[in-house]
């Protein structure tokens, strides 16, 4: 059994999503518990990655595939968990997404997996989202954590509106705001009334921890 | 008569021809096979009648290759973009190179060395001191934000007030709608403006940008359609690889172009960056920024296609020697690759800030490439055969000569930036570093200079279009 998680490690480490999906089916037929398999194999290959990343032996693409392989084990030991009528514990609800008229994902995505590698559940609502949809997330979720993206200055104002709508429905004290992205700047997170916000990606975990006190 | 800039008469070459046919076929492969997105449903119908393969739920278009090859042939091979001077219209094509501004999203503090957001006054300097400099032909916002303005009329205001103070040519740009109000500003004054249009890579074309591609085509202003795929993140991590994507992209947009417009004006432009894979940030200063340049103008000269860069740049945060090594490394390439439209003055951090030494320097790096690309003169008089024999050997020497006195000046570029004095007149006029002597330079053109500027009543024409545009997108 050790083997079989040490294995998938690897193979998240290594960013190889068929081989993590393989071990991961392994781990399944040898009825291992799902929950004990992600988080002492995909959550520990995720850290050790997501370090690596911050200590700049890893790359940002190298990363992206961790997450990948990691993704492809998870999707099927989630399968499981749901099955085996098993609770999932995670430190902390990240909702994230790329704000309406914004198509730039990259930036949103690699912010989401070091999330991920941190321990959180992500929910990632993808771009050019609407603020209706955030708001219904956070009803729906009910996230520890809020994060809008960014990258032109007329989207930035959507950051502004996705608060002012929480604000409205009630909502702003049970989440976190956090914004980020090329438009983004510490003085505007602040004058929009966010919470936190994260020059890079490492940066916006650190920042969320900190705000959760994690 | 155009502005004369400079000449590029034997362009630098790094790929061989069937590379060049590779990187052609390809893209065309490209856009047959995989299509490009275009977010706009009335682009899509003109491209459906004209024969591409449309799918309007997943809004993508799939060119054939006659259609493409069919467009190139209806791009001129040089355009006039016409200032409302002539004495500063460009001809853009053919071996001729011109410099231009470069825009930034905030104002580099010349005192703290920080960054600060830029106000419209900031504006009015920079276009103030860009108007005065001989080697700016030609200008791109040097601000592309501001604090001053609501930023969906940011853009609208900024190129107005370039309009008000300078005759120099204007890129228009096509974000949040501007480009329609631009037209009627541009119309206003008599002038065009190289109407730029910046898709997003991969292989997608935003409503916005679409939409400034028919304003600006519509109203008969020539075009410089970008591409800019991110090596490893928005597009292949191989220069080949990016630069077939690159031009694949701007071919789709080149193709619509053409048919909202038949043989409009179009300038092709490479904005090819590598992701630096350590922090996520794009690497605009990198030397493969350069090497590909060269090799995208092969591809577009090979169509006869007029060649730009959104570049010279770099990731330095101040006006330094990281600064000057990637700009210019770039600038270099670009010029000796006889690119008509490249964009050195101003700009640091890879668009992010704006610094006044930093385009002062720049102007002065353009004149010693533009010497660069003059070359040497040769024929009887420069060869000055007859000057050698009657000077001899020492102690013959050439300070007395009406030939010296003729020509020193001609053939040098004259730095007035650099310092070239003794080393005590130096330290006794203040020890200065050339960032300092530009910077006192930079703000002694902005408090002189007396730009051209614009007439009473074009001003309040300009004016009376921007309270229009202030009140279809209800701000002000």
């Amino acid at each position: 059994m050790a083997q079989v998680i040490e294995e998938l490690k690897n193979a998240i480490i290594n960013g190889n999503p068929d081989q993590a999906l393989t071990w991961a089916k392994k781990a399944i037929e040898m009825k291992m518990n799902p929950i004990e398999v992600i988080e002492k194999g995909l959550n520990e290959a995720l850290k050790i990655v997501g370090d690596a990343f911050g200590r700049g032996e890893l790359f940002l693409c190298d990363l992206m595939m961790s997450a990948e392989a990691a993704k492809q084990a998870s999707s099927i030991l989630e399968e499981e968990i749901k099955k085996q009528g098993l609770g999932m514990k995670t430190i902390a609800t990240l909702v994230i997404g790329t704000v309406a008229g914004d198509i730039h994902d990259i930036g949103k995505t690699l912010v989401a997996t070091l999330f991920t590698a941190a321990g959180f559940k992500v929910i990632d609502l993808g771009i050019d989202v609407p603020t209706e949809q955030f708001i219904k997330a956070v009803k729906d979720y009910k996230p520890d954590l809020l994060g809008l993206s960014a990258l032109l200055t007329v989207t930035a104002l959507e950051q502004g509106k996705v608060i002012e709508a929480l604000n409205k429905e009630g909502l702003r004290n049970s989440v976190k705001v956090m914004v980020g992205g090329g438009a983004v700047s510490r003085e505007y997170a602040k004058k929009i009334g966010a919470d936190g916000y994260g020059e890079d990606a490492n940066e916006a975990v650190k920042v969320g921890k900190e705000l959760l006190k994690l | 008569m155009a502005l004369e800039g400079h000449m590029c008469k034997k362009p630098l070459e790094i790929l061989s021809e069937e590379e060049v046919k590779a990187i052609h076929e390809g893209s065309l492969k490209v856009l047959e096979e995989t299509g490009v997105v275009f977010d706009h449903e009335e682009a899509l119908n003109i491209l459906k009648k004209a024969g591409c393969n449309v799918d309007f739920e997943k809004k993508l278009v799939k060119f054939p290759k006659s259609l493409v090859e069919d467009s190139l042939h209806k791009c001129p091979k040089s355009f006039l973009l016409k200032s409302r001077n002539p004495k500063y219209t460009l001809e853009l094509g053919g071996s001729r190179v011109y410099f231009a501004s470069f825009p930034a999203g905030s104002v580099l503090d010349e005192e703290t060395c920080l960054r600060r957001p830029g106000t419209l006054k900031d504006v009015e300097d920079f276009v103030t001191l860009l108007d005065a400099l001989p080697e700016v032909h030609t200008l791109c916002q040097p601000l592309s934000k501001i604090a001053d303005k609501h930023p969906l009329i940011a853009m609208e205001w900024i190129i107005a007030t370039e309009m008000k103070i300078t005759e120099k040519t204007l890129m228009g740009p096509s974000f949040f709608g501007c480009a329609k109000w631009i037209v009627k500003m541009a119309k206003a004054l008599g002038q065009d403006m190289l109407g730029s249009i910046t898709m997003a890579s991969p292989l997608t074309y935003p409503k916005e940008q679409v939409e400034g591609l028919i304003s600006y085509a519509q109203a008969n202003n020539p075009l410089a359609i970008l591409s800019g795929p991110s090596l490893g993140a928005t597009g292949p991590a191989t220069l080949a690889g990016a630069l077939l994507l690159e031009n694949a992209e701007v071919l789709a947009g080149l193709v619509l172009a053409q048919l909202i417009k038949p043989n409009i004006g179009i300038l092709l432009q490479a904005y090819a960056t590598p992701l630096d894979m350590r922090y996520g940030t794009m690497s605009s200063g990198a030397v493969e920024v350069g090497i590909m340049a060269v090799g995208i103008a092969q591809v577009w000269r090979s169509y006869g296609v007029p060649t730009g860069v959104f570049f010279p740049m770099t990731d330095s945060k101040l006006p330094d020697e990281q600064a000057a090594y990637e700009k210019y490394l770039q600038l270099l390439l670009c010029a000796l690759a006889g690119i008509n439209y490249i964009m050195p003055c101003g700009g640091l951090e890879n668009e992010e800030s704006q610094s006044i030494a930093q385009i002062v320097i720049d102007n002065e790096v353009c004149g010693m490439v533009g010497r660069i690309l003059d070359g040497i003169k040769v024929n009887e008089e420069t060869l000055a055969i007859d000057l050698i024999k009657e000077v001899g050997p020492i102690p013959g020497n050439y300070l007395k000569k009406q030939h010296t006195r003729d020509w020193w000046k001609k053939e040098r570029y004259l730095s007035k930036l650099s310092t070239r004095e003794p080393y005590e007149k130096w330290l006794s006029s203040g020890a200065k570093d050339v960032v300092k002597r530009a910077l006192e330079i930079g703000k002694e053109i902005i408090k002189a200079h007396k730009p051209p500027g614009l007439s009473k009543e074009l001003n309040e024409k300009l004016d009376e279009i921007l309270k229009m545009a202030e009140k279809e997108k209800g701000v002000s």
